[in-house]
């Protein structure tokens, strides 16, 4: 697109305050900065990827927002202004993975691994609304995220095998892994 | 690709300082809402924002109830920021409103659901966008108001073609009103979309029975023009007919001949015959069952 003949809009910074896993930030940010840019550019949380360019049809940036699924490269930062949002990062830690995580990580639910943070998030959301989904079900929830690696097979394993793990947890374990 | 730089950012919390913000006529005001048309348009520079309005914070334009409106009628009022998820999942929607259920469970995808607005894909007017096609088969009237004042139109009048619509710059879409489900009453929508979720054809019908008269119909489709059309061949020969499976195959092969349908990558214009042919006897069908069946919308 060619920028033809539109005055000089000057670029506008507001601040924001975020709670992202679970911290509360605050940043001055340009008011066209995408919130998936907020996230791995200015907080250097680069797990949320972004994979394509304007459409938003990937879903490799999908995050939490108010526990709630979204693509981040569809929002503006200063949107998340007062709201709460989860990264992957948030998700579990290296040393106590999620058990989505988990899953993914046991049934090869990856292979280059660009698609999977997106995958897990949506596949939390989908688990919390939905704890025993069948395969249609796991790949209808999954819809909106794109992998060019797998051929999707075994990331639907890993949504059942992380189903049967948190299903065979006591409810009081399986709700704080699913309290986000 | 990154929006254009934005000069103001305003996120009311009450519909009247959304109204006063159009009413300024500032140049490139966009509403946001869902964002899940309008911030790809401005990633990709198609549409610019010097003034952003996030309509997202005004409460009174969530609303989902039925009531009847001042001259009497039974319906379903939906705000303007009734998100997809909503529409697809509540259960007022699936029991009474099971067609315009059917159309927002099919819209894009779940992270789409969740922000995606009503009032934003009537506004957007996408041509292969499901609710404006179920919204005009249910007969739905959109509200708009501005500072001038309100006025109601029904989406014949509101969807003018792809991406036009009759708002006006000054004004919100602020709700939409779904004629409540009568006794006999049925509509379905079925939408076909090819292997990137895109829709290739979508249909909608409202049937209203009497006895086994189809006593009024509405046949809606999308995708094969800039705008949702009536197929009004089909529906003038279903028209004070017994509801039969012969009386639903002529009608089916009036949708399909109804039209001069596009060729593209998403299929030729023979296809896109046979989808509609076969679409059209489905939703016909199912529009008919539920009429029948007391399952109601």
């Amino acid at each position: 697109m060619i920028d033809s003949g539109r005055a000089t809009v000057t670029e506008t910074a507001r601040s924001v305050e975020v709670r992202v896993n679970g911290t509360v930030v605050r940043h001055e940010v340009p008011l066209r900065l995408l919130l998936v840019d907020f996230l791995r550019d200015i907080l250097g949380l680069t797990g949320t990827h972004v994979g394509c360019s304007v459409e938003g049809r990937c879903g490799a940036c999908t995050v939490l927002l108010n526990g709630e699924s979204v693509k981040s490269c569809l929002m503006l930062a200063v949107q998340a202004d007062g709201q709460d949002v989860v990264t992957i990062e948030g998700l579990g830690r290296p040393d106590a993975l999620h058990p989505i995580q988990e899953a993914f990580w046991r049934e090869h639910g990856l292979q280059c691994g660009f698609c999977t943070p997106g995958m897990i998030i949506s596949a939390y959301q989908l688990l919390k609304r939905n704890p025993c989904p069948s395969e249609m079900e796991i790949r209808a929830g999954l819809s909106g995220n794109l992998c060019r690696c797998t051929g999707y097979v075994h990331i639907v394993h890993a949504v059942e095998r992380a189903s049967e793990a948190l299903q065979a947890m006591t409810p009081e374990e399986r709700q704080r892994w699913l309290a986000l | 690709m990154y929006p254009r730089p934005i000069a103001e950012y305003k996120a009311p919390v009450r519909l009247p300082e959304c109204l006063e913000l159009l009413a300024e006529h500032r140049p490139e005001t966009r509403v946001l809402a869902g964002g899940q048309s309008l911030v790809p348009l401005l990633k990709r520079r198609a549409v610019s924002a010097q003034t952003i309005v996030d309509i997202n914070r005004v409460q009174e334009l969530s609303t989902l109830a039925e009531g009847v409106t001042e001259d009497g009628q039974r319906v379903l009022r939906l705000g303007a920021l009734t998100r997809h998820r909503t529409l697809a999942e509540h259960p007022l929607l699936g029991t009474r409103y099971p067609a315009l259920a059917e159309a927002a469970a099919s819209i894009g995808d779940v992270q789409v659901r969740n922000r995606g607005t009503i009032g934003g894909s009537l506004v957007q007017a996408d041509p292969g966008a499901d609710l404006p096609v179920v919204l005009a088969a249910l007969g739905a009237t959109v509200r708009l108001r501005s500072l001038r004042g309100e006025r109601v139109l029904d989406l014949e009048a509101l969807i003018l073609d792809a991406g036009k619509t009759a708002c006006d710059a000054d004004e919100l879409v602020i709700e939409v009103d779904v004629p409540s489900p009568r006794r006999g009453e049925g509509a379905a929508y079925l939408k076909h979309c090819d292997v990137f979720h895109i829709g290739v054809v979508n249909l909608a019908a409202f049937v209203r029975l009497d006895g086994e008269q189809i006593e009024d119909v509405r046949i809606v489709v999308g995708g094969v023009s800039g705008r949702p059309l009536r197929v009004a061949a089909a529906e003038q020969l279903l028209l004070g007919r017994q509801a039969d499976a012969h009386a639903i195959a002529e009608a089916s092969d009036r949708i399909g001949e109804a039209f001069l349908l596009p060729e593209d990558i998403r299929g030729s214009a023979p296809y896109r015959r046979a989808l509609l042919r076969a679409g059209g006897a489905r939703v016909l069908t199912r529009a008919l069952a539920r009429a029948k069946g007391g399952e109601q919308g």
